[in-house]
């Protein structure tokens, strides 16, 4: 995973790259949070394989990419077969409208991209830094190498859930949305070192192109707000 | 901010409890209050009541909790039931009272026994004022 879907921490690929290719080992990279966001080169990162998405950068959802070396062949197997279509690794007419909208967002976040990652950088700089008026909190991730697009904040003593039934004019997530339906701790935060109910007291934000100062103000008010409310709920209880 | 999170429905009676709880806080202890506990955080949900008795009736109750907005919401309206009530009646308080109300998922019962533990241990605390 190139950049972690949950914390937005930066994977040193070059470096896993360069161990693969030396011990002999096929790399495959996650970069659905990287790719049009980051400088992604597959010959100098050793990646044999890399995946994509288009939803991550505003495209169609429903659409994805793989990139897979040719030289020497891989020897992929298709998962479904019937057909010669996509050089015989996956059977079924192309959806020639989701793979032209994924190459168009592609483009856009390709050309948009030093700009996007400074504005939104900025963006999520302000929100953090907002949000340290709140005592007890934790960055989740790391200091410098992490995507302007997602933070990742522990706020101890306070019931996720709860948080997040609290800040209805948010839009916001305890951990992957992949994973929403579950109550469980997140898996990364707890390699992290996060107890359960430290993972579960966490809070992902995600940023964007269309996120504004105004959101971010928004965001640490209802938050700072919140998590006061629900800490003095609370505030005698083992 | 664009990740859309929905783990649970919530109906109108859990919302409006868990983001107005007026029975929330404690009391100061005196000869007519007593007070009981349950739960603990690390286990997900922890609550503590206080009681004002009066001629062996309630006349105040608040709480504290930590825990989800369905435990908060039913400690919430475990008050709002309480008040006016002996602490024989308050024994006869069971999670199936907030139900209707509250709509709890099924997945989530469970704690809500933990109101039941600390009805009784605030009950018993009740019976040692007298």
């Amino acid at each position: 995973m190139h950049v972690n879907n949950e914390t937005g921490v930066i994977q040193d690929i070059a470096a896993v790259g360069a161990i693969c290719r030396e011990r002999n080992v096929l790399f495959h990279v996650d970069a659905a949070q990287s790719a049009g966001r980051l400088p992604i080169n597959v010959v100098e990162m050793n990646i044999d394989l890399l995946s994509c998405t288009a939803h991550k950068i505003y495209g169609p959802k429903g659409i994805g990419a793989l990139f897979v070396r040719r030289n020497p062949l891989l020897g992929l197997e298709p998962l479904i077969v019937g057909g010669g279509h996509e050089l015989g690794l996956r059977a079924g007419t192309l959806a020639t409208h989701q793979i032209v909208g994924f190459g168009a967002a592609m483009e856009l976040a390709f050309n948009e991209r030093t700009t996007d990652a400074t504005r939104i950088g900025r963006l999520r700089e302000r929100l953090w830094q907002g949000l340290q008026v709140i005592p007890t909190i934790e960055l989740n991730g790391h200091a410098s190498l992490h995507v302007s697009t997602i933070l990742n904040v522990a706020f101890h003593g306070v019931e996720g859930e709860s948080l997040l039934c609290s800040l209805d004019e948010l839009i916001l997530s305890a951990g992957a949305a992949c994973s929403t339906g579950s109550d469980e701790a997140s898996y990364v935060l707890r390699a992290l070192g996060r107890s359960d109910q430290q993972a579960q007291s966490s809070l992902r934000f995600s940023l964007g192109r269309f996120t504004t100062d105004h959101d971010i103000d928004i965001a640490i008010a209802a938050v700072t707000r919140e998590v006061s409310r629900l800490r003095s709920l609370a505030a005698d209880v083992p | 901010m664009n990740e859309v999170v929905s783990q649970f429905e919530y109906a109108s009676g859990a919302i409006s409890r868990f983001s107005n709880p007026n029975h929330a806080g404690s009391l100061n202890s005196q000869t007519d209050t007593a007070s009981a506990q349950a739960g603990s955080r690390d286990r997900g949900a922890s609550v503590r009541f206080w009681v004002q008795m009066h001629n062996g009736r309630i006349v105040k109750m608040r709480f504290q909790a930590y825990g989800c907005p369905h435990f908060i919401a039913a400690a919430q309206m475990l008050c709002e039931w309480a008040v006016g009530r002996s602490a024989l009646e308050l024994l006869q308080w069971h999670w199936q009272l907030v139900q209707g109300d509250l709509e709890i998922p099924a997945a989530k019962r469970g704690k809500l026994l933990l109101l039941e533990d600390a009805v009784r241990a605030v009950a018993a605390e009740i019976d040692a004022l007298c």
